[in-house]
């Protein structure tokens, strides 16, 4: 037996661990390269388009986006973008409990919330790096491609453009703390999908007096405030929205460590 | 050292585990014995912090696993078969743990040579075969350099190459001072690795003795004999403290006389003797016997 004086595990050895678990998987970059790609080449297209009669063209669309707007038409590829990073998120935690490399990440981290937030922590700068590239290059290439592009200097037109960044990042940790709570693949997705795209689908359904004030409150609709140039009063102000969504990854992730201290690994 | 006082863990209505006291001590190799079910798994998984015990505690190097600093050099574990995610190479497997763990990273290529997987170790666990899978997990176990080592079934899947290699790698940490407790449910496996044993049966701790007292205890060794006059030399050679069963028309298992007692008395009464061969109890005799429940096992008793 050895008996090194090495350091005891370290926040920052907990951090490189998670690193090196995120990078060692295809499906990390696949997810992470296809979101940059999409979200530009989406832009692209709608923006290239948008003169012909495209979306913007017959003013269509669900209420409050606004088509017209060729920053929203150019950053549009954000939806695709969140499906795909928000799975990526659930998929790394229940990834270890569907391999069981969940035991030997607790046995070196016997505390567990630690590796709750590592993992957050990880993840969160891997998709905020990479959508902040993918927004700013929308962007770009959306400037070329149209002529009515509000610049980067205009009024909320930068907080739209690294919003749709930090909206991804919260998305793909909500994703990260649905993975921790139900501990399965389809369950976490199924949740977030639910909770991202179904619920405001069906929140429209609600009666007009009422039925906006659920709306807003959902993660998808308070944290899109954030992506829009301008607010209607059904909706947050852009940093009131987009800190109901932190909330709501905050209270996910603080649910997830709760149940991670009496629950059998 | 591996101390579980009183340790309980009961799932709904059903006691996995039911108030198990015992020490696995340093320097030997401890076998632990139990059919499917009788709770070792569980056992280990609260050793490890992983489950969280209904009652007792399970202290490892003196402590609960959890409140140990450098958890990962005091207890190293196999818990289950390909622990691993599919996706990833074995050396990435181990990087993220001596990371997470605050080992140093000399020790990931330390493992591979001692586990025979340098060749792999660039390639993605999800081709590995059973056996290489099962020494990935015994290089995970084996990366902290760990004090206390926990292996449940460590030898599954493994072909006969792994078998032995897993039996001396077992024996040397052993004599290295290290505890070596590990699981299996090959019987002839352990009677040739494990020093001591613990045996379990449904959640309760059934033994907790020496390889060899084990065997002795379940009933001994024994002297099969065969002869035309079976039924009239076992008249001959009952008494106190002897049984003699008989599975198959002329043919005696005798037990509590020696080989050259049957021999002299069946020579004196003119009996033929056509076998007379001493037997020693397995590991599965004794195993079935001490597991089953307390009417089995009283056939001991009754003379046939």
């Amino acid at each position: 037996m050895t008996t090194t004086l090495e350091r005891p595990p370290t926040t920052a050895g907990l951090l490189r661990g998670e690193w090196i678990k995120a990078r060692s998987l295809r499906s990390t970059w696949y997810v992470l390269v296809g979101s940059l790609v999409g979200m530009v080449l989406l832009g692209l297209l709608f923006t290239s388009t948008a003169d012909d009669g495209g979306p913007g063209g017959n003013g269509g669309g669900p209420p409050g986006v606004d088509f017209a707007q060729p920053l929203t038409l150019a950053l549009a590829g954000y939806n695709l973008a969140q499906l795909a990073l928000g799975v990526l998120g659930v998929l790394l935690v229940t990834g270890e409990y569907t391999s069981g490399t969940i035991r030997s990440t607790f046995a070196a981290a016997p505390r567990r919330w630690p590796v709750v937030v590592a993992k957050a922590a990880v993840l969160g700068g891997l998709v905020l790096v990479t959508s902040a590239v993918a927004a700013l290059v929308a962007y770009a290439v959306g400037s070329a491609v149209t002529d009515g592009m509000p610049g980067l200097g205009e009024d909320g037109v930068l907080r739209v453009v690294l919003g749709t960044a930090l909206y991804l990042t919260a998305i793909t940790l909500l994703g990260s703390a649905l993975g921790w709570l139900l501990r399965s693949t389809a369950g976490g997705v199924a949740t977030l999908f639910g909770l991202v795209f179904l619920l405001p689908i069906l929140g429209n359904l609600l009666p007009a007096d009422w039925g906006p004030d659920v709306v807003r409150w959902l993660p998808g609709s308070a944290g899109g405030s954030l992506l829009r140039l301008t607010t209607t009063a059904d909706q947050f102000a852009p940093w009131t929205g987009f800190a109901v969504l932190v909330g709501y990854v905050v209270v996910g992730l603080a649910a997830a460590v709760w149940r991670l201290r009496t629950r059998d690994a | 050292m591996i101390e579980l006082r009183g340790l309980t863990k009961r799932y709904g209505d059903r006691l996995a585990v039911d108030d198990v006291t015992v020490t696995v001590q340093p320097g030997v190799v401890t076998g632990f014995l139990g059919p499917n079910g009788a709770g070792k798994s569980t056992t280990m998984r609260m050793v490890l912090g992983l489950d969280r015990p209904t009652a007792g505690t399970a202290l490892v190097n003196g402590k609960p696993y959890a409140e140990h600093r450098d958890p990962l050099r005091q207890v190293g574990a196999l818990l289950e078969a390909r622990a691993l995610h599919p996706g990833r190479t074995a050396r990435a497997h181990l990087q993220s743990l001596a990371a997470a763990g605050g080992l140093p990273r000399e020790r990931v290529d330390t493992v591979l040579e001692l586990s025979g997987l340098t060749g792999v170790a660039g390639k993605r666990v999800g081709g590995f075969s059973l056996g290489m899978g099962q020494r990935l997990g015994v290089a995970t176990a084996l990366l902290g350099d760990p004090a206390t080592v926990v292996l449940d079934e460590p030898v599954n899947g493994l072909d006969p190459d792994g078998v032995l290699w897993i039996r001396t790698l077992a024996r040397r940490l052993a004599a290295e001072g290290r505890t070596v407790f590990f699981s299996s449910h090959l019987m002839a496996e352990m009677a040739v690795t494990a020093d001591h044993l613990v045996v379990m049966g449904r959640g309760r701790l059934v033994a907790d003795v020496s390889t060899a007292e084990f065997l002795r205890r379940a009933g001994g060794d024994g002297v099969r004999v065969r002869s035309p006059r079976a039924a009239e030399l076992a008249g001959l050679l009952a008494g106190p403290d002897v049984a003699v069963e008989s599975a198959e028309a002329g043919v005696l298992l005798v037990r509590g006389v020696p080989t050259e007692v049957i021999g002299d008395r069946a020579a004196a009464a003119g009996i033929a003797l056509h076998e007379l061969t001493a037997v020693q109890a397995s590991l599965e005799e004794a195993f079935m016997a001490l597991t089953a429940d307390d009417r089995e096992y009283r056939t001991e008793e009754q003379p046939a």
